[in-house]
C-alpha cells in the first residue's frame, strides 16, 4: 500500500519543501544524509571502570555525537545510558566556567581571576602547612607530617594527574591524602593483596565470557558495570553459562539471573563460610590444586586457635586495643625457613584442617537462620556453585561495594579468595574474584597511591620508626627461603629509590626519603592520630577542628562520606577549601546548603573549575587494569583551566613563596617538576610513571630494569613498560585477539599491569607440566621450551616456582597471616545489627575501629530500629551524582531519590507507592519516594521477621534533580583492615509523610 | 541498499540500563523531560515528541518464590498496515522504502490525527515545533551503513538489527528455547501484528502485560466498518426520522387548519 | 529540560468543532426537509446561512488547532483517500460552498446536494473519531449516529432561536423530540456498548471524572429537560429555554464524548 501512494505523491511533486530529516523526498531517494557526523576521534568513556571506547565527532569546537566506539574489544559499540549521554557531561550549561572564590560569611560565589586564585590557594596551602607542620614527634621521631592539610580525590582524573597529586600532596608533607578508593574498594586491596599477592580483579572484562558460572554477590553488575553484561550474555548464549546472584533485594542483575538469593544485608560471610564447609565436606575442592598452589597444606602454628574455640576470636587477641598479635598465625618451618607441609592434608595444624574446623558451624540451619536464605535455595547455590571446582570449569565471582563496604568487608572478599582457591578457579580463563571497580579511573587512582597509608605501586608511606632508606627498604624485603618462591617483593628497593629519584630528582634517594611524610602514633585528640588518617578518621579530625585546609579534586564528600551529617558540618570548622571541579557540588557549596545560615560559616572556598575528558589527554586504568590511553578531542570551555596546569602553577607559586622562607622548605624547593607547556604534561608524565634512565633520559622498558642506585627514576615500577621507547603503549588500538585459544585477551590493545599479563597468576591454570587444566579456554601454555599465550606470572619453565609469585610463601591463601582480624573469614553482625551474633559471643569483628564521638556516633538498635537497611547506586546515577544529576538525559530517568521496601512493611507503616517517605535512623533523617516492590521480601531472621529496606543514595542538594543522601543515615565505622565505611548494613525505620 | 532490516527486541534478554533510551535522545537531539519517580524506575511516563524510546518496567502483583521483573521496549513498531499512515491527512506520515514509518515535519501540519490512532500511543505532538515527531527508525543512520542508535548502544544484544525474515527465523528459536526454560507464555509479536511489523518483540508475557494490544486493530477493516456505518447513519438519521416529524407535524398542522 | 510532557490531546478547539459542525449541518437538514414539505424557503435561507458560517467557524477552530495552522492546504494538493479527515476537509469544503449557493440562489437542485453533504459532513464527525485507536471512540459503531442525531437536535435548536424561527415552532418542536428521543436511546446503547469496548472510559462517564458532563450536561440539560418542555409544550418558556439547554447540551455531549475518550 505503500507504494501506491508515494508513486502518486512523486506524481504531485508536491512533497517536501524543508529540509530537515527526516524529508520523505529524501528517503524516497534513498538517501537521507546522516543526521550529524560520527566517528572522529575514539576517546575512552569516563564514567566506570569497565572502560569502554567512544567516538567522538565535533563540528568546531561543540560536541556533535559521542557514542559506542565499534572498534573497542570491551563494548563493541555500546555503552550504558551514561556512557551515551556523556556528551552533555562535557556540553553542559550548568558547568562552572570561571574560578568562583566564595568569602567567609558570605552567602554567594564570586567570580575571580586563575592568578587571584592561585595565589590565594598558594598563600593558603603554605600557611597551613607552615602553621601545623610536625618535623619531629615527641618521642624525637622524624615524621614531617603537615597535620593541618587534607586531600581527596582522584578516582575520577587519569593517572597523569593522580600521579603530579600525589606528588604534590607527598612533598608538602600532606598526611590526610585520601580518595574514593577508600570507600569503595580498599577491602579488595587489602583481602586480594593478602590472599593471591596483588590486589586487584584477577581476571578482566572480557574474560568473562569463558566462565562457565557467575556468582554475583555484592555487585548489581547489571545496573553498575553495564557492559560486564555484553560478556556474562555471551557465557550464558554461548556456552549455557549460569548466573547466580545473591543480594539484599531483587535487582536488575538478579532479573537476568538464573538462581536468585535474597540475604539480609551484612551476612555475606556466614553465607559463604556454608559454601565453604560445604564444598569441603563434599568433597567438591580440586585437590590437586588446593594441594600443590594453595596454603592448604602448609602447617600453622600449634598454638594457634581459632574462633570456634574462642567464642568467636582468634588466638592473639587483646580486647583493650582491639587488636590482634598475630604470632600464633605463622607457618611452621623447617631449619632453613620453608614452610612444613602436609600433603595429606590431615595434620591437625595444616591450614586445611584448621579451615575444615572453622567452618563446621557453618552448617545449613545456622547459615538459613542468619541469612534468611532457605536451606534449599542454600543447596541450590552451593551445589550449582561449587561444580566449578570441576576440572575443565571456569566459575567466577563478581563483586562490588555490596561485599566491600562493611566492617569485615576484608574478610568477605577473602571468602571468596577462599572458595576460589578450593575450587581452582584462580588463574584460570573464566575464573578470578573480580572486583568490578566503581570510578573510571579507580584502579589507576589507587595503583598510584592516592591513599594516606600508600606511595605509587603500593610501596607503602614509611613509618617514623624506618629512619632511613636502608631501614625502610630492610623492613619492606620479605625474606624467603623456599628456593621455589620468587619473593618478588624482593625488589622492593629497586622500586622506592626510583620513585624517590623521579620526585626528587636533584636530591639523593638517601636524603629525599626524609622528605616523604612518616606514619606513626602522634598524640591528639583523634585516637589513633598518625597511624589513620583514613576517610571516616578526616572527617572526624575536621569535625574536632584539627584539619584546616582541604583540597578536593573530583570527589563529592557531602553526599559520599558515611555519616555525612556530620561530615558537611565538619567542613564548616575549615579555614579554607579548595575544590576542583566541573559542577557546583554539595562539597562546594556546603555553607549553602538547605537549613544553613552562610553567615554563620566561616570557611574561604575557592571553586576552581576544570576539564573534562574530552578536554584533555591521559590514561585510564580499567577494572581489568588495562590503562587506555585518550587523546584530547575539544579544547576546553570557557576559562576553565587543566588540572595539570592548575597544579603545575600551584608548585611554580609554592616554590616561590618557599624560596623566601618556611617550615621546613626542602621537599617544595627540590621537588622535580615538568617544565613543558600544559598541552605535553600528560605525556611528560606518563614518561615519568614509566621511568627511565637518569642519565641517559632513555625509558625503561619494563620494572626488571629499576637500579636501587639511584640511577634510574620510575614514579611507578607497576607502569614501568607502559610508555617505553617503542612508544606509548597504553594507546595501541589493535582489536585482534592475538590469543591462539581466542580467550579475548586482546593484548595488543592498550596497555595492562602487570606486563602486559591480562589474566593474574595465570601459572596457577596449569599443571606441574605446564599444561592447562582446560584445554579449550587455556590461558598459557609450555610447549617444551617458551610459554605460549598470554604473558606468564614469572617466565621461568613449569614446576620451577610457586603460582603466586607476590607472596613470599608461593602459595595462594586460604589462610592469611598478615590482615589485622583474622586468618580466615568469619561472621560478625554489623554495627548494627537485629540479631545476637550466633556463631560466637563476638557481636562484631573484634579488631575494628569503634569511633564514639559525642553526638555523632551514635548506634542504633534493633528495639528501636527494626528495619534492615543498606544502600546502593543505579545504572542511571553515578555515584555522589555530580555527573549524573546534572545530565537531563539521566535526571529524568531517575528524578527522586527512592526507598525499595516489601508490601507487608509498606502496609504496615501505612506507606504507599510513590509516595514521600521518612526514613529515620539512629543519626539521621532522609526523605525519598516509596517504591513498595515484591522484589523485597520479608526474611525470617533466627525466629524474627525482619524487614529489610534499601535507598539510593546518590543525591543531594545540588544539580537538576535533588533529594536527601542516604549516606545521612550510615554509620561511621570502618573495617579492621581498612577502614572502608559499612555503608551496606545498618537500621532505620520508615514512617509516612503523605497519603 | 536492503529495505527489509528490522529492529529485534528481547525483552529475555534485555536488562533495563536503558542505554537505548538515552542513546535515541543522543542521536536525535531530544530533550530531557521533567519527570517524578512514580514508584517504579520507568521513566519518563510516556513517549512524546522528546522520548522517543522508553524502557517499560513491569513487576508480578503476586508474590512468587523469586520475583519475576521484564522489561518492555516502548517505540514505534513501523507497522506495514500502520494506522497512523492511513489517517495522515497529508501524506507527512508515510512508509520510506516500504516499510519504515517516519513523518515528514516539513509537511506536517500538526491535526494529531496520527496521535490518536496509533493503537501504541507512539506519534507525539511537538508543541513548539507544530508537529507531530517519533522514532524515524534512524533512517538515516540506516541509509548509511550504519544501526540505529538504540541498538548499537545495547549492551547484551537485547537489540539486534538485520534482515526481517532472519530476525523472526532468530525470534522463533528464541521463543522455542524460552518455552524450554519455562516462560510458557513467551511469543513472538510484530510478525503478524498489522500486517507486519519492523520490530520484532520476544515477549515473556502476553502483550497486555507490556502494555501492548494483543490484537491491534488494523485500519482496513476500520475503515470499512466505521465509514459504512457513517454512510448508513447518515441514510437513515438524516431521512427518516425527519422526514416522518416533519410530515407528523405538517399533517397534524394541516388538521389544525 | 523541557516543561511538562506533551503527549497531543486533541482539546477544546476539536469540541467547538463538532459542535459547530452538528449544528451547522441539521439546522440544514431540518430547514431542508421542512421546506420540502411545505413553504421554508425563509427558513431555509437561514439555515443555509447558519449553515455556512457555523462550518465556517467549525473549519476556522479546525486551522487554529493545528500545528502548523498556515499549511493547511497541504490536505488539498495530495490524495489522502484513506484518511477519514482527508475526505472529511474535502466534504466540509464543498458542503460549505454548496450551502453558500442556496443561500444566494435558493437552487433546489443545489439543495439536495447541500443536503447529502450535510448529511455526510454530520456523519463524518462521527467517522473521524471512530477511526482512531481510542477505544471510547472506535469500540463502537454509534458516534456517527449519536452525532446527527445530536446535530438534528442543536440544529433545529438553533432554528427555532433564530429570526425566523418562531414561524415553524411546531415543526421544529417535533424534529426536536423525535431526535431527541433517538439521542437517548443511542446514547444508552453507546454508554452500555462502551462499558464492553472502553471499561475505563465508560466508568469515568458514568460515576467519575465525567460524571457531571454526562448526568447533568448531556442528560438532564441537553435530552430529559427539554423533552419535558417540548411534551408539556409549555411554548411561553419553552422556546427559547428549550433550545439553549439543548445546544448546550450537544455541546456538553461532544465535550464528553472527545475527552472522556482520551
Amino acid at each position: 500500500m505503500g507504494v501506491k501512494r508515494r508513486e502518486f505523491l512523486k506524481l504531485t511533486g508536491l512533497i517536501s519543501l524543508g529540509s530537515f530529516l527526516p524529508s520523505i523526498k529524501e528517503a524516497m531517494a534513498a538517501s537521507v544524509p546522516l543526521l550529524k557526523k560520527m566517528a572522529e576521534s575514539p576517546t575512552i568513556c569516563p564514567y566506570c571502570a569497565v572502560g569502554c571506547g567512544q567516538i567522538v565527532s565535533k563540528k568546531g569546537n561543540k560536541l556533535l555525537d559521542i557514542e559506542g566506539d565499534p572498534d573497542h574489544p570491551i563494548n563493541r559499540g555500546a555503552l550504558c545510558p551514561k556512557g551515551a549521554g556523556s556528551r552533555h557531561l562535557a556540553d553542559n550549561p550548568r558547568r562552572i566556567t570561571e574560578p568562583l572564590y566564595r568569602a567567609p560569611g558570605s552567602d554567594h560565589w564570586e567570580k575571580k581571576s586563575w592568578d587571584w586564585m592561585l595565589d590565594a590557594v598558594a598563600k593558603k596551602i603554605k600557611k597551613t602547612r607552615d602553621d601545623t607542620f610536625i618535623r619531629f614527634d615527641r618521642d624525637g621521631y622524624e615524621i614531617n607530617r603537615a597535620e593541618g592539610l587534607a586531600y581527596l580525590g582522584g578516582a575520577a582524573h587519569n593517572n597523569e594527574e593522580c600521579y603530579a597529586a600525589v606528588k604534590f600532596a607527598r612533598a608538602l608533607g600532606i598526611p590526610w591524602l585520601e580518595h574514593q578508593a577508600r570507600i569503595c574498594h580498599s577491602s579488595t586491596v587489602a583481602a586480594l593483596g593478602n590472599s593471591f599477592g596483588r590486589g586487584a580483579m584477577t581476571n578482566h572484562v572480557i574474560d568473562m565470557k569463558n566462565s562457565d558460572m557467575f556468582l554475583i554477590m555484592g555487585s548489581n553488575a547489571a545496573e553498575n558495570h553495564p557492559l560486564t553484561f555484553k560478556w556474562i550474555m555471551e557465557a550464558v548464549e554461548k556456552y549455557g553459562a549460569k548466573i547466580i546472584s545473591v543480594d539484599p533485594r531483587f535487582t536488575r542483575t538478579s532479573s537476568k539471573a538464573h538462581y536468585f538469593a535474597q540475604i539480609r544485608a551484612g551476612t555475606d560471610i556466614a553465607f559463604l563460610g556454608g559454601m565453604i564447609k560445604y564444598i569441603i565436606e563434599n568433597r567438591q575442592y580440586d585437590e590437586f590444586y588446593v594441594k600443590n598452589y594453595t596454603n592448604a597444606a602448609l602447617l600453622i602454628n600449634p598454638n594457634f586457635k581459632d574462633t570456634s574455640e574462642l567464642d568467636g576470636i582468634f588466638s592473639g587477641y587483646d580486647a583493650k586495643k582491639r587488636a590482634y598479635d598475630k604470632s600464633t598465625w605463622q607457618y611452621q618451618t623447617d631449619e632453613n625457613g620453608i614452610p612444613l607441609r602436609d600433603e595429606t592434608l590431615n595434620d591437625p595444624n595444616s591450614v586445611f584442617q584448621i579451615m575444615k574446623r572453622h567452618y563446621a558451624r557453618y552448617s545449613f540451619e545456622t547459615v538459613s537462620n542468619v541469612t534468611g536464605v532457605a536451606i534449599k535455595k542454600l543447596k541450590t547455590i552451593y551445589d550449582l556453585y561449587s561444580s566449578t571446582g570441576q576440572k575443565g570449569k571456569a566459575g567466577t565471582i563478581l563483586y562490588a561495594m555490596g561485599a566491600t563496604q562493611h566492617t569485615y568487608g576484608t574478610q568477605h572478599i577473602r571468602g571468596y579468595a577462599v572458595i576460589q582457591l578450593l575450587l581452582g578457579n584462580i588463574g584460570v580463563a573464566g575464573g578470578g574474584v573480580n572486583a568490578l571497580r566503581g570510578h573510571g579511573n579507580v584502579q589507576g587512582s589507587t595503583d598510584h597511591g592516592l591513599l594516606f597509608h600508600d606511595l605509587p605501586g603500593y610501596l607503602g608511606l614509611p613509618k617514623r620508626k624506618e629512619k632511613t632508606l636502608d631501614a625502610r627498604i630492610k623492613d619492606k624485603t620479605p625474606k624467603n627461603y623456599d628456593p621455589k618462591s620468587l619473593n618478588w617483593w624482593k625488589n622492593y628497593g629497586k622500586y622506592l629509590t626510583s620513585q624517590l629519584a623521579a620526585w626528587w630528582r636533584e636530591t639523593d634517594p638517601r636524603v629525599s626519603y626524609h622528605y616523604l611524610p612518616k606514619l606513626g602514633p602522634h598524640k591528639n585528640n583523634i585516637p589513633d592520630a598518625g597511624s589513620n588518617y583514613s576517610h571516616i578518621a578526616m572527617f572526624e579530625a575536621m569535625y574536632q577542628n584539627v584539619i584546616k585546609g582541604f583540597f578536593v579534586m573530583g570527589e563529592n564528600p557531602a553526599v559520599s562520606a558515611s555519616n555525612a551529617g556530620p561530615a558537611r558540618n565538619a567542613m564548616a570548622n575549615l579555614d579554607w577549601l579548595a575544590v576542583l571541579e566541573i559542577f557546583d557540588t554539595e562539597t562546594a557549596s556546603f555553607w549553602n546548603r538547605p537549613g544553613i545560615n552562610p553567615k554563620k560559616i566561616k570557611t574561604e572556598v575557592f571553586l576552581l573549575p576544570n576539564t573534562v575528558w574530552v578536554e584533555k589527554s591521559g590514561s585510564f586504568t580499567n577494572t581489568g587494569r588495562w590503562a587506555q590511553w585518550k587523546n584530547k578531542v575539544i579544547d576546553r570551555v570557557g576559562n576553565v583551566k587543566d588540572e595539570l596546569w592548575i597544579y603545575t602553577e600551584l608548585v611554580k607559586r609554592l616554590k616561590k613563596l618557599y624560596s623566601a622562607g618556611g617550615t621546613y622548605p626542602d621537599p617544595v624547593l627540590n621537588l622535580s617538576w615538568w617544565d613543558v607547556e600544559t598541552e605535553r604534561l600528560p605525556e611528560a608524565i606518563a614518561k615519568e610513571i614509566n621511568g627511565f634512565d637518569i642519565k641517559t633520559g632513555k625509558l625503561v622498558s619494563s620494572f626488571t630494569k629499576l637500579k636501587d642506585d639511584g640511577s634510574t627514576a620510575c614514579g611507578n615500577w607497576l607502569y614501568a613498560g607502559s610508555f617505553t621507547e617503542k612508544g606509548n603503549m597504553m594507546a595501541r588500538r589493535n582489536d585482534v585477539d592475538p590469543h591462539p585459544a581466542k580467550i579475548g585477551t586482546y593484548s595488543n590493545w592498550s596497555w595492562n599491569w602487570p606486563v602486559n599479563r591480562r589474566i593474574l597468576y595465570n601459572r596457577a591454570g596449569v599443571d606441574l607440566n605446564g599444561q592447562p587444566f582446560d584445554p579449550r579456554r587455556w590461558v598459557i601454555k609450555w610447549n617444551g621450551s617458551k610459554w605460549i599465550g598470554d604473558v606468564p606470572d614469572g617466565g621461568s619453565p613449569p614446576n620451577t616456582i610457586h603460582p603466586f609469585i607476590m607472596l613470599n610463601e608461593g602459595y595462594g591463601r586460604e589462610f592469611a597471616r598478615g590482615l589485622l582480624d583474622g586468618p580466615l573469614p568469619e561472621h560478625y553482625e554489623p554495627y548494627e545489627s537485629p540479631i545476637k551474633n550466633p556463631f560466637g559471643n563476638t557481636q562484631i569483628n573484634p579488631a575494628c575501629k569503634i569511633w564514639a564521638t559525642p553526638g555523632i556516633d551514635i548506634h542504633g538498635n534493633f528495639d528501636k530500629y527494626p528495619v534492615v537497611l543498606t544502600t546502593y547506586r543505579v545504572t542511571e546515577h553515578y555515584l555522589a551524582g555530580q555527573m549524573s544529576r546534572n545530565i537531563g538525559w539521566l535526571a529524568e530517568l531517575q528524578p527522586d531519590a527512592f526507598v525499595e521496601m516489601d508490601r507487608e512493611i509498606a502496609k504496615k507503616r501505612g506507606i504507599k507507592n510513590g509516595s514521600l517517605c521518612e526514613i529515620i535512623g539512629a543519626r539521621g533523617k532522609v526523605k525519598a519516594i516509596a517504591i513498595v516492590t515484591g522484589r523485597i521480601h520479608p526474611l525470617k531472621i533466627m525466629g524474627k521477621t525482619v524487614h529489610p529496606a534499601g535507598l539510593l543514595w546518590s543525591f543531594g542538594y545540588k544539580g537538576l534533580v535533588k533529594g536527601d543522601s542516604a549516606n545521612l543515615l550510615t554509620p561511621n565505622i570502618g573495617d579492621a583492615n581498612t577502614m572502608i565505611p559499612e555503608y551496606k548494613a545498618f537500621l532505620g525505620d520508615l514512617r509516612k509523610l503523605e497519603g | 541498499m536492503s529495505t527489509n532490516y528490522a529492529i529485534y527486541f528481547d525483552s529475555s534478554k534485555c536488562m533495563a540500563c536503558r542505554a537505548c533510551q538515552v542513546t535515541c535522545k543522543q542521536w536525535n537531539d531530544r530533550e530531557a523531560e521533567i519527570t517524578e519517580n512514580r514508584g517504579s524506575y520507568e521513566n519518563p511516563p510516556h513517549l512524546s515528541s522528546q522520548t522517543w524510546l522508553r524502557i517499560t518496567f513491569h513487576e508480578d502483583k503476586e508474590e512468587r518464590n523469586d520475583p519475576f521483573w521484564f522489561f518492555g521496549r516502548n517505540s514505534c513498531l513501523h507497522c506495514t498496515d500502520a494506522p497512523c499512515v492511513s489517517v495522515c491527512p497529508t501524506g507527512a506520515m508515510a512508509h520510506v522504502n516500504d516499510n519504515y514509518v517516519v513523518v515528514d515535519t516539513s509537511w506536517c501540519i500538526g491535526c494529531r490525527y496520527c496521535v490518536k490512532a496509533c493503537p501504541y500511543e507512539v506519534p507525539r505532538f511537538n508543541e513548539k515545533r507544530g508537529v507531530v515527531e517519533k522514532c524515524t527508525f534512524c533512517v538515516d543512520r540506516v541509509q548509511n551503513g550504519y544501526q540505529p542508535a538504540c541498538v548499537k548502544s545495547c549492551p547484551d544484544s537485547a537489540l539486534e538489527f538485520g534482515d526481517r525474515n532472519k530476525m523472526i527465523r532468530k525470534a522463533e528459536v528464541r521463543i522455542a528455547k524460552l518455552k524450554e526454560q519455562g516462560f510458557s507464555g513467551a511469543e513472538i509479536y510484530g510478525e503478524k501484528e498489522l500486517s507486519g511489523q519492523y520490530v520484532i518483540n520476544i515477549l515473556l508475557n502476553e502483550p497486555e502485560a507490556y502494555g501492548m494490544p494483543s490484537n491491534p486493530k488494523g485500519t482496513g477493516k476500520q475503515l470499512a466498518a466505521d465509514w459504512g456505518s457513517g454512510v448508513v447513519a447518515a441514510a437513515v438519521m438524516a431521512t427518516l426520522p425527519i422526514a416522518w416529524a416533519v410530515n407528523r407535524r405538517m399533517k397534524a398542522g394541516r388538521e389544525e387548519k | 529540560m523541557s516543561g511538562p510532557i506533551v503527549l497531543g490531546q486533541w482539546n477544546f478547539w476539536i469540541v467547538l468543532y463538532l459542535w459547530f459542525v452538528g449544528i451547522g449541518t441539521g439546522a440544514f437538514l431540518t430547514a431542508y426537509y421542512i421546506n420540502k414539505k411545505g413553504d421554508a424557503s425563509d427558513l431555509l435561507a437561514r439555515a443555509s446561512w447558519i449553515g455556512v458560517a457555523a462550518l465556517a467557524a467549525g473549519s476556522l477552530l479546525l486551522l487554529i488547532d493545528l500545528g502548523r495552522p498556515l499549511r493547511f492546504w497541504h490536505m488539498f494538493v495530495s490524495y489522502r483517500g484513506s484518511s477519514v479527515m482527508w475526505i472529511g476537509s474535502w466534504l466540509i469544503t464543498i458542503t460549505t460552498i454548496l450551502m453558500f449557493i442556496v443561500a444566494l440562489t435558493k437552487s433546489k437542485g443545489v439543495a439536495v446536494l447541500a443536503a447529502i453533504g450535510a448529511a455526510l459532513t454530520a456523519s463524518y464527525v462521527g467517522v473521524l473519531l471512530t477511526v482512531s485507536a481510542i477505544q471510547l471512540w472506535s469500540g463502537t459503531l454509534l458516534l456517527p449516529w449519536l452525532f446527527l442525531a445530536s446535530a438534528f437536535t442543536t440544529g433545529a435548536a438553533a432554528l427555532s432561536l433564530s429570526k425566523n424561527g418562531s414561524r415553524h415552532a411546531d415543526v421544529l418542536s417535533e424534529v426536536g423530540k423525535v431526535y431527541g428521543i433517538l439521542e437517548l436511546i443511542i446514547l444508552i446503547l453507546f454508554v452500555f456498548w462502551s462499558f464492553a469496548a472502553a471499561p475505563a472510559a465508560a466508568l469515568s462517564m458514568v460515576a467519575g471524572k465525567y460524571i457531571g458532563a454526562l448526568w447533568v450536561g448531556v442528560l438532564i440539560i441537553g435530552i430529559a429537560a427539554p423533552l419535558y418542555l417540548e411534551i408539556k409544550s409549555d411554548k411561553k418558556i419553552s422556546i427559547a429555554a428549550t433550545g439553549l439547554m439543548i445546544i448546550f447540551g450537544g455541546l456538553a455531549l461532544r465535550y464528553l464524548v472527545v475527552f472522556a475518550g482520551q
